[in-house]
């Protein structure tokens, strides 16, 4: 005897199934995500180095952008006459940040001066406000800039070298690219 | 194999706020030909779409199959509609309804539709166009197809509406020769001397059972009036409840 039950017309299964369906999905895209996600700690930067996009303040990041396009200026400068401009040569010329203008006294009034390291020359911008922005190190040798930031108002060691540089508490500026970077 | 047994338990249906059934307890026996009677609107054929599963009802419904498995159901529409320029033979036609084959690659000659055809007295017509076929050949047509592959329970919804004299016969004779070989027929009707004639058993049906027993007890005048009657009268036992 084989009993069988008729059941009523209706979408009630039909349903169930879709909500079914759409539950795996929802489960397996969950499991996918959470699974395959990939690693958002990058390494943090070492105790030297600061980043230019989370580390800077406004101003300093003003400053920070005008110094590396300085910095090109500054070796075609070199290369066509054969000397480093002085920051008086750069001011005269309207370079930012070395021109005297309302802008640089905004961003904290850096007094710039011409100093040598072993390798080549650095511009060094000691800052009247190191709550705007903190000083400055442009630091030219062969092989392209590299900025240093304090914040304080204080010159830096000299020669404004890595170790002397690091062990006096000032940070190099550097970009790093992560997930996080859009453009 | 023999028919099954039916069970309507306290079945409901109510589309939109229209009550169509209202607590219907019946009870078909196996090999039976149970005839269902009731005025126009009373809910036969809801209750056979109930029972073919196409509507949304309430309470059970269940068929007590005599094997380990359930067995062919076979169903009589009360009419087909379609467009009558189809240019659908009744060969097609029975292709359409009764072979696994698509029937755009032509009839399955294993269905054997001319026997079929030949049982209700529609030999030599498969050729002809659905379509121009009188009200009597569709109805015989509808009967045909019923018949392929032998059924163990048939559904019949008035199927003696279109009938002319002839097809009355020749229906009469598929219900003794169904019944004979223990199919069961559940076979709503309205015309309630057929019943009396060929119906073992009958129950008249306005939204709720009226009756329930041997045609020959069950249809005397009085209860028929009753049935027909527009404001069906409570049943005994709610009389007595109330």
């Amino acid at each position: 005897m084989h009993h069988q039950i008729v059941r009523r017309a209706g979408a009630e299964r039909e349903t169930l199934w879709v909500l079914l369906a759409a539950g795996a999905i929802l489960v397996s895209a969950t499991l996918a995500v959470g699974l395959r996600a990939a690693p958002d700690a990058e390494a943090p930067l070492a105790a030297h180095l600061i980043d230019s996009r989370t580390g800077l303040t406004a101003a300093e990041q003003g400053l920070y952008a005008d110094l590396k396009a300085a910095g090109e200026e500054i070796a075609a400068l070199r290369t066509a006459e054969g000397r480093a401009p002085t920051p008086a040569e750069l001011a005269t010329e309207a370079l930012p940040p070395f021109a005297a203008d309302p802008s640089a006294a905004a961003r904290g009034g850096h007094a710039w001066i011409l100093a040598e390291t072993g390798h080549g020359i650095a511009y060094v911008g000691i800052s009247a406000a190191p709550e705007l922005a903190g000083s400055l190190v442009l630091r030219l040798d062969g092989h392209g800039a590299e900025i240093w930031l304090k914040r304080a108002a204080e010159a830096p060691p000299a020669p404004p070298e890595d170790a002397a540089l690091s062990a006096a508490g000032w940070k190099r500026i550097v970009s790093t690219f992560t997930a996080g970077v859009t453009r | 194999m023999t028919g099954p047994a039916i069970l309507f338990d306290r079945v409901d249906l109510t589309l939109g706020r229209t009550v169509i059934l209202d607590g219907v307890s019946l009870r078909v026996a196996a090999g039976t030909v149970h005839a269902v009677v009731g005025p126009n609107g009373g809910g036969k054929s809801s209750l056979i779409r109930a029972l073919l599963g196409q509507a949304p009802h309430r309470g059970t419904i269940r068929l007590d199959w005599p094997g380990d498995g359930p067995g062919t159901v076979a169903y009589v529409p009360q009419s087909v509609e379609f467009d009558r320029g189809l240019p659908l033979t009744v060969e097609d036609f029975l292709a359409v309804l009764c072979q696994r084959r698509p029937a755009f690659l032509g009839p399955d000659r294993r269905m054997n539709y001319g026997a079929a055809l030949d049982r209700v007295g529609m030999a030599g017509k498969a050729r002809r166009r659905f379509g121009a076929l009188s009200g009597g050949e569709r109805q015989r047509v509808l009967l045909a197809q019923a018949l392929i592959p032998a059924p163990d329970l048939i559904v019949l919804d008035e199927p003696m509406t279109a009938l002319d004299e002839a097809g009355i016969a020749i229906f009469e004779t598929l219900l003794a020769e169904l019944s004979a070989a223990g199919t069961t027929v559940l076979w709503v009707e309205h015309d309630l001397a057929q019943v009396r004639r060929l119906a073992t058993r009958v129950t008249g049906l306005n939204r709720r059972v009226l009756f329930d027993g041997a045609p020959l007890e069950m249809l005397s005048p009085e209860r028929v009036f009753d049935l027909f009657s527009a404001v069906p009268r409570r049943t005994e036992a709610e009389r007595i409840a109330s």
